[in-house]
């Protein structure tokens, strides 16, 4: 894991320097990440663009002022949170919450998803489809950005601007409304897989 | 990891298995199929886990339209050049005065300084000898023969770093918060962070092979820099000014081990060694030799050995002539 971050690593240490190729560099690492995180918690997606934009304008003006990132991802997921709540609140949107009971997050589950088309016909399968469709905004994001973006605990909690032991409560009731249909159907699944094995 | 005693949220928890149940490792993908042939008591909680993994990433992903990361760069750039248009803020006079008096308090001070901490060490590693160097910060750096390394005597405490090197050099550097490493070569600036890498500069040529670590590889103007990922390779051409980055051979740094790996190596990078490295001249008889290229590993630690050796591979006799350092090749043995 620690190889995977060393690149971004070294660019943030030279974009601290001032070097405008590191920043770019960065920049064309993240911006995937950051635009997909962005429009899940904010549907506007030229609004995203925006708060993308300025914030790497920021980046690069307060970089004097900035300190070595030992995970940029981190840093940056949490910078573009902000940036998000900032714009909101400027452009005067009364209805803007404070994030942490925000109450959204665009996670939609799908059959016809590569991982489980050859299960999708399985009654477990859509089960589990429209039980991960009721889960909350909040587990949705924990489900997303452990398995999707593979981030540890620590660095959720900190994205998420939860205590780490939250984070662990709230993926453990995530999977908690999961468990049942898993459970219940169990026996369907093994009869499944004995007829095609045979 | 004792794999029989995981139930189904251990499962979940475990990177390999949410790789190999994204298809990303082939060598998971390997592993987990061994181990479910078993037929582990718990594979039931494997099959809970992946089947709940899979669904937990059906989420549609969200990508945004083709152009728009380039776009909107080039607004921030815009942005930014605007930003930097700006004069800097002038030096206030009254500082100019306080730094004429810490000069002249100073002074004194200064000239003990010049004579004492401002000395540069040169070793140098002859013909046919490396040199194993520590620096003043405990940086491990080995010279190649023929080869030489220029440094301050007292560095700083996280101060720059820097040392000249002329030749070929292996280097493993300590990690230090703040201070950062630098390799001149004459054509090439090498920036580093903790690292190992190794260094060729022969013939007009800098190679720069980074094993771990990161450093950023710089040819002097702004659009000649780049930053090197451990297995890469980049090469200056002083003459054409070109700074490429390709793949890397990991056989870069085996003279440290008293070797040279061959992966269809001409004969005229071996003949280019026994020069720089052995002082030798070579002369081929036939110039076609120059052409072959040749797989294997050259042991150099001993030449006598080295050159039997060589001569097997190639199928040459090679003449030594002791009184003017020349080898001869000459076809058949």
């Amino acid at each position: 894991m620690n190889d995977l971050a060393a690149e971004p690593v070294t660019w943030w240490k030279f974009f601290l320097e001032g070097d405008k190729d590191a920043l770019s560099a960065l920049y064309r690492f993240y911006f995937p990440v950051l635009y997909e995180y962005g429009v899940r918690l904010h549907q506007q997606e030229e609004l995203i663009k925006d708060c993308i934009q300025d914030l790497f304008i920021k980046l690069w003006t307060n970089r004097r002022n900035l300190q070595a990132a030992h995970d940029p991802r981190r840093y940056l997921l949490i910078a573009l949170r902000g940036a998000i709540y900032n714009k909101l609140k400027q452009a005067g949107n009364r209805k803007v919450v404070p994030y942490e009971q925000h109450h959204d997050f665009r996670l939609t589950f799908s059959a016809e998803s590569a991982y489980i088309k050859k299960e999708s016909a399985s009654l477990q399968s859509q089960q589990l489809l429209n039980a991960l469709e009721k889960m909350s905004p909040r587990q949705k994001e924990i489900i997303y950005l452990r398995f999707y973006e593979e981030m540890e605990y620590e660095d959720i909690s900190a994205v998420m601007g939860i205590t780490v032991k939250a984070a662990y409560k709230l993926y453990a009731r995530a999977l908690e409304t999961l468990k049942d249909i898993l459970h219940i159907s169990l026996p369907a699944l093994l009869l499944l897989l004995s007829q095609h094995k045979s | 990891m004792d794999y029989h005693l995981y139930t189904k949220n251990d499962f979940l928890e475990d990177a390999s298995v949410r790789a190999y149940v994204k298809g990303e490792d082939p060598a998971a993908a390997r592993f987990w199929e061994q181990w479910l042939a078993q037929q582990p008591p718990n594979s039931d909680a494997f099959r809970d886990a992946t089947f709940l993994l899979r669904h937990l990433l059906s989420g549609e992903r969200i990508h945004a339209q083709p152009g728009t990361a380039e776009t909107l760069w080039q607004h921030i750039t815009a942005a930014i050049d605007t930003t930097e248009a700006t004069p800097v803020r002038r030096i206030r006079p009254w500082w100019w005065a306080a730094a004429a008096i810490a000069l002249l308090l100073t002074g004194s001070g200064l000239a003990y300084y010049l004579l004492h901490y401002t000395g540069t060490q040169t070793i140098y590693a002859a013909y046919g000898k490396k040199e194993r160097v520590t620096l003043p910060d405990a940086s491990v750096v080995t010279l190649n023969a023929n080869s030489s390394l220029r440094y301050a005597k007292h560095w700083g405490h996280n101060g720059p770093r820097e040392v000249w090197l002329s030749g070929e050099a292996y280097f493993e550097v300590q990690h230090q918060n703040g201070g950062g490493f630098r390799v001149h070569t004459g054509q090439l600036d090498i920036e580093v962070l903790g690292t190992a890498f190794n260094v060729k500069q022969r013939r007009g040529i800098t190679t720069v092979f980074l094993e771990k670590g990161a450093v950023k590889v710089d040819a002097g103007t702004p659009d000649k820099s780049l930053v090197m990922k451990p297995g890469e390779e980049v090469q200056y051409r002083q003459q054409e000014e070109l700074l490429t980055k390709y793949p890397g051979d990991a056989g870069a740094a085996a003279w440290m081990d008293n070797k040279m790996i061959l992966h269809n190596t001409s004969v005229k990078e071996i003949v280019q060694v026994l020069e720089d490295t052995y002082g030798y001249k070579v002369m081929l008889s036939d110039t076609s030799i120059a052409n072959r290229r040749i797989n294997g590993e050259l042991p150099l630690k001993n030449t006598q050995t080295l050159l039997y050796i060589l001569s097997n591979m190639l199928d040459v006799s090679i003449e030594v002539n002791k009184a003017d350092s020349t080898l001869l090749f000459k076809p058949g043995q």
